[in-house]
């Protein structure tokens, strides 16, 4: 099985490693060097026991500034009586064969570890499908219940912090702030804003490098020879020597020559996000026009781009019925026919080469992927529209909870944990069952996360150092403290090892090697002027409204592209958009942003 | 004379206690399940926010009534959920009434076996399977198309994103994928008809064909009354689950019905009040659409449904 | 007895043997399909090019649901919940629409019951108010909670009580002169009549337990109570998130998203059982009981 093993390395190098069979260097954790039991309290006996936790948590703090503790130092520290905190989880059965069979959440490595190491007893109190997600969350809220600890989408944490369902983070931000957590939620310095409501912090924002939503051109050099383009440099910069290329590949071919899907913006693979930004044009986000934001869907401009996606839609680059098809459904028909290599170019971002073209170079090891030039008018960068805070969840404490801090601590413990199991030397030594379980996608069954968002940058810059260094065995002081570092170092181990394997070259290509996925994000924001989306709040008229408001525009934009409407309908769908709530919501956004 | 009233109520009572008795269980399933939760239903009239609960949601009488009546995707949804549920209704009791009226003339009982239970095969699939099979089949180039192309030299046809055409895959694959499930409801009505009156119809010289309209017709006419009647009391779910995992954005004009559009209130907006009050709407329009047709049935055949 | 059979009667069956044959054929393709993809390579499947025959033929998926415990213990869970809730069903059936088959004149509060059911029919609370309830009968992640919800349908008991209302008077007022009380009647009388009936509920019903997911996905705490009807549903439902921005953890869930082998193989072992009970449950409908053992 040619996927299995694909998948293996893709966990191996991504694993996020929340969990791993017991270790035999574990006892070793962390955890030791906070060990110290100097909490001062411990013996206090209250009534209340939740009250004495509390209290010691205080104290501890107090403590902690007295004998001048870092913070790092009081968050490893220990409970001094067990504290239960209480989970819940989106679940998605993992099909991948090399998930231990008996590990389950509640018996998984890391519920064990935070038992042994700060006294928290991690309590599943449901487990649900993530598409059942947001109804169970629902009906557990009307019976009183939030969990302890909880992973939210911008727009639940909107809702939830509206009607009063998290605890206030903001003395235990202040109180447990560590540059290996504020790489996490504050990376630079303003981010955590994100998470704040009227100036307290409701919860700690995980989010992804602006970066990684510009979209690039994957060429296949070696289809491409059918036509004529043996060098890089032949490469279309221009939608006009673009559109003459697809001309030329349509003649050779056939059509379709475009992979194409219902997400035709923003899906980062096999969408037109790509076409838009040539056009310096935007299907969403909000842009500062003079003082007022203003919203890029509705924008005129957006008419050309469209108007061009028709010719190209009638001229048949697209599949004919290509808006049936989501390319995020499982097997979705779009992905199917990028691996099997029917796309000489595939749009998309930073991470595609690391699949699914990864599994395309599997199947026709001759396949060639370069990154061309950003497409534009004139052949020039365009301004490309970057979100500000691209926040994918928050992580906030629910209004039951009695240890708010338990929150710092368990982030701080998994990253802490993660660095120190992830070095190639002590994956080497670690037994099969321990590797199977680190290498299979338990770690995604706790409900925060430790991903940087300056990591992919970071890990380039250095990893490439390394490289022109020399150096293939590097210590532990030498590497950035990000959880991804340890991966993309054995990936590029890897590939150096074994350069023409389709797996290896994915992960390579797409984040370290020059002028693959992550180099030419990177330049692309450094060249272009950037126009930012100013919006990373939600406000109350967009929980209720936007949904229908961008089903509004998503279906007269692949109408006109489709043909069914004339371009002239892009007037009318402004006023629609606008009458249906647009309006309210520029206003709220625009208060909002006035008063930042 | 009190008195012999109350004794022949008494008696009534003692006769039919027995009856009681046997409704006991389905009424406390019936009160627990399904009246316990119906005081939800104020939800329809709060501004109901979860953590809040139902006491302390707000009111706000019929503005979220008045709320989704504005939205303009309701008309359309409204009006989609109609013309979708009336053909699945008529074509469902329609296509497995041929059928089983054919299978019933079946001569050959190992055929008439084997195409019975056949047809019931697609009824065991999810929607979720079905779908990606019958995309796969409608695709622009799928199978249909390729016979179209083949065999009769047509244009290929985008039946996926048509609004001409969408609709009426959806109702089609629907009845197709019901069709064994009435199939069977009605031919054990049909093997229940009385012989004695077959025997009689042929005494009298009666042809097959006179029979069946005759005899069978007549027969099982009470099972279609009341899965026509039953059929009308889901007017309003014109299939939720297939249309979720089958439409798109393009076809969203002919499709969208009102339960994707409260699903998309709910779960993406949040919404539970508005979805609610559609809930409750649905209901009404329900109990409309079968009180008018049991008191036809009833004032026509002097048929009870219920 | 030689009936005579004209030559239309002939055209007539050749006709109909066609047309349902046809028919059949519709419905028997996909279950070719979906059983061929289960043997098929993966690649082969992922490529789409897998029609009704094995691509490059290969036991790998049913070998890796073999090792995979989970599955069958939803099986497991399944089987038990058709057997219990398929009982509970079937009772209640039998004890709900006998006596409202009654007349209002044997039974006068036959219409106030019958309203009250049938209210039902139309509204219901909702889901978060359901749930509530069961929450507060501490029913949530109990087995029960796949039976007890769903053990009075008004509809099979709609069904059943028209077909008992259908069946002829004169064996019952027989049974009554004799001296019969209703339980005697309800169980020697009715219930052996309503054979091809209650066949055709019990299937129905069997059939909603075994694909029943949503029930268990909402009311269970924890995947290892999932039935299997649920447990399949978690793994073809789509990935419905937009992923404006993918961190790299994202993208290793997607390359996790289940085999189309494997996701075959399963859906084909679920409707095992079912192809297996519906041939025996066949013969009641198919070949009646004959009612009119009393002629009128």
């Amino acid at each position: 099985m040619k996927k299995a093993t694909n998948k293996r390395w893709l966990s191996a190098f991504l694993a996020v490693i929340m969990t791993a069979g017991t270790l035999a260097g574990c006892g070793k954790a962390p955890a030791d060097t906070g060990k110290a039991e100097g909490t001062g309290n411990a013996g206090t006996t209250k009534e209340d026991q939740a009250q004495v936790s509390e209290d010691s948590a205080k104290e501890n703090t107090e403590g902690g500034e007295n004998t001048g503790k870092t913070p790092e130092e009081l968050l490893l520290e220990p409970y001094p009586e067990t504290v239960d905190i209480h989970v819940v989880l989106q679940y998605r059965e993992s099909e991948n064969p090399d998930t231990p069979n008996d590990v389950t959440p509640e018996t998984s490595t890391v519920v064990k570890l935070l038992q042994e190491e700060l006294n928290i007893n991690l309590v599943y109190d449901w487990i649900v499908n993530a598409d059942q997600y947001s109804q169970k969350f629902g009906a557990e809220l009307a019976a009183g219940n939030v969990p302890d600890i909880v992973m939210l989408s911008p727009n639940d944490f909107e809702d939830l912090v509206s009607q009063g369902g998290l605890l206030d983070l903001t003395e235990a931000y202040e109180t447990y702030t560590c540059p290996d957590l504020e790489n996490i939620y504050n990376y630079d310095g303003k981010f955590i804003e994100v998470g704040k409501k009227d100036g307290k912090l409701y919860g700690l924002p995980m989010g992804t490098d602006p970066a990684q939503s510009t979209s690039q051109m994957y060429y296949d050099m070696n289809q491409l020879k059918e036509v004529g383009i043996t060098s890089t440099d032949q490469l279309p910069k221009t939608i006009e020597e673009f559109e003459a290329l697809c001309d030329k590949l349509m003649e050779a071919k056939g059509g379709p020559v475009l992979p194409a899907c219902k997400n035709y913006y923003g899906a980062q693979l096999g969408d037109f996000t790509p076409f838009f930004h040539a056009y310096e044009s935007w299907a969403s986000g909000w842009y500062d026009n003079n003082g007022t934001l203003e919203y890029a869907g509705i924008n005129e401009k957006n008419k050309e781009v469209l108007t061009k996606l028709n010719e190209w839609y009638n001229k048949g680059y697209f599949k004919k019925d290509f808006a049936a098809y989501d390319i995020w459904a499982a097997d979705s028909p779009v992905v199917s026919d990028i691996v099997a290599g029917k796309y000489a170019i595939v749009p998309g971002s930073w991470w595609v080469p690391n699949w699914p073209l990864n599994s395309n170079k599997v199947e026709n090891p001759e396949a060639n992927w370069v990154v061309g030039p950003n497409l534009s008018l004139d052949g020039a960068q365009p301004d490309i529209m970057i979100s500000r805070y691209p926040v994918n969840d928050f992580v906030g404490v629910g209004l039951n909870c009695e240890h708010p801090e338990a929150l710092f601590k368990v982030i701080y413990w998994s990253l802490q944990y993660t660095l120190k199991n992830s070095p190639p030397e002590v994956q080497e030594a670690m037994t099969e069952e321990e590797k199977r379980e680190w290498n299979s996608y338990v770690y995604t069954w706790v409900p925060w996360r430790i991903y940087s968002p300056t990591c992919l940058r970071q890990n380039f810059e250095v990893i490439n150092q390394f490289a022109k260094e020399g150096k293939t065995e590097i210590g532990i002081d030498e590497a950035p403290r990000n959880n991804e570092f340890w991966g993309s170092w054995s990936s590029y181990l890897n590939y150096v090892k074994n350069p023409d394997d389709g797996v290896a070259w994915g992960t390579y290509f797409s984040r370290l090697a020059e002028n693959g996925g992550v180099d030419n994000m990177i330049k692309t924001v450094e060249s272009a002027d950037i126009i930012y989306n100013e919006v990373y709040v939600t406000t109350p008229s967009m929980i209720s409204k936007s949904g229908e408001l961008d089903k509004l525009r998503d279906n007269t934009y692949i109408s006109i592209i489709m043909g069914e409407t004339p371009i002239s309908g892009f007037d009318t769908f402004v006023e629609q958009w606008k009458a249906q709530g647009g309006d309210d919501i520029a206003k709220e956004v625009n208060e909002w942003y006035q008063n930042k | 004379m009190a008195e012999i009233k109350k004794e022949k109520k008494k008696r009534s009572l003692y006769k039919t206690r027995e009856l009681h008795v046997m409704l006991l269980p389905a009424v406390v399933f019936t009160a627990i399940f399904a009246y316990l939760p119906m005081f939800g239903l104020v939800m329809a009239f709060q501004d109901f926010k979860p953590l809040l609960g139902f006491t302390k949601s707000k009111f706000v009488g019929f503005d979220q009534f008045a709320y989704i009546f504005t939205m303009p995707s309701f008309r359309q949804a409204f009006v989609n959920t109609i013309i979708i549920a009336f053909f699945k209704i008529i074509l469902s009791i329609f296509v497995p009434l041929v059928l089983s009226l054919m299978l019933n003339e079946v001569v050959k009982s190992w055929f008439k076996r084997s195409v019975q239970t056949i047809i019931f095969i697609p009824y065991f699939f999810s929607w979720a399977i079905l779908a990606g099979m019958l995309l796969e089949i409608f695709a622009y180039d799928g199978i249909i198309n390729n016979v179209l192309e083949g065999f009769f030299h047509l244009e290929p046809i985008a039946f996926l994103v048509s609004n001409k055409y969408f609709r009426t895959i959806i109702i089609a694959s629907d009845v197709w994928k019901g069709m064994g499930y009435n199939t069977v409801l009605l031919l054990a009505a049909i093997t229940n008809v009385d012989a004695a009156l077959y025997e009689a119809a042929k005494v009298d010289g009666a042809s097959r064909w006179q029979q069946v309209m005759h005899v069978t017709m007549p027969g099982i006419l009470p099972m279609v009354a009341v899965l026509t009647v039953l059929g009308l009391g889901g007017i309003l779910n014109a299939g939720f689950e297939q249309i979720l995992v089958m439409y798109n954005p393009t076809v969203e004009k002919t499709v969208d019905i009102l339960d994707t559009l409260v699903y998309r209130l709910g779960i993406a907006g949040h919404q539970y009040s508005a979805a609610a009050a559609m809930g409750l709407f649905k209901s009404a329009v329900s109990l409309l659409f079968v009180g008018i047709s049991y008191w036809i049935l009833y004032k026509k055949s002097d048929y009870r449904v219920f | 007895m030689k009936v005579r059979r004209s030559t239309g009667f002939y055209v007539y069956q050749v006709f109909n043997t066609i047309v349902l044959a046809l028919m059949a054929l519709s419905c028997i393709l996909p279950i070719l399909h979906v059983f061929a993809m289960s043997l098929s390579s993966s690649n082969a499947a992922m490529a789409g090019r897998v029609g009704f025959v094995p691509l490059e033929f290969t036991f790998t998926a049913y070998e890796y649901l073999i090792s995979k415990k989970d599955f069958f213990h939803s099986v497991g869970i399944s089987l038990v919940r058709v057997l219990v809730g398929t009982l509970f069903n079937m009772v209640i059936i039998a004890l709900t629409a006998y006596p409202l088959s009654r007349s209002t004149i044997q039974f006068r509060a036959r219409t106030a019951y019958m309203a009250y059911f049938a209210v039902t029919m139309f509204i219901g609370g909702g889901l978060i108010p359901t749930y509530m309830v069961i929450k507060n009968l501490h029913l949530l992640d109990s087995f029960w909670v796949l039976i007890l919800p769903s053990a009075m349908s008004i509809w099979n008991v709609i069904i059943m009580m028209n077909f008992i209302k259908g069946l002829p008077r004169a064996i019952e007022e027989a049974a009554f002169v004799d001296g019969a009380n209703h339980w005697q009647t309800l169980v020697k009388i009715i219930l052996p009549m309503s054979k091809p009936s209650l066949a055709s509920l019990f299937l129905f019903s069997m059939i909603g337990h075994w694909n029943a997911w949503f029930d268990g996905m909402f009311y269970m705490n924890n995947p290892n109570n999932y039935p299997m009807a649920t447990y399949l549903a978690t793994q073809v439902i789509n990935n419905n998130q937009s992923m404006t921005n993918m961190t790299p953890e994202q993208l290793a869930l997607l390359s996790s998203l289940s085999e189309k082998t494997v996701r075959s193989a399963q859906m084909f072992i679920a409707i095992i059982p079912i192809l297996i009970v519906y041939p025996f449950l066949q013969k009641f409908f198919v070949k009646g009981i004959t009612v009119g053992s009393v002629k009128e």
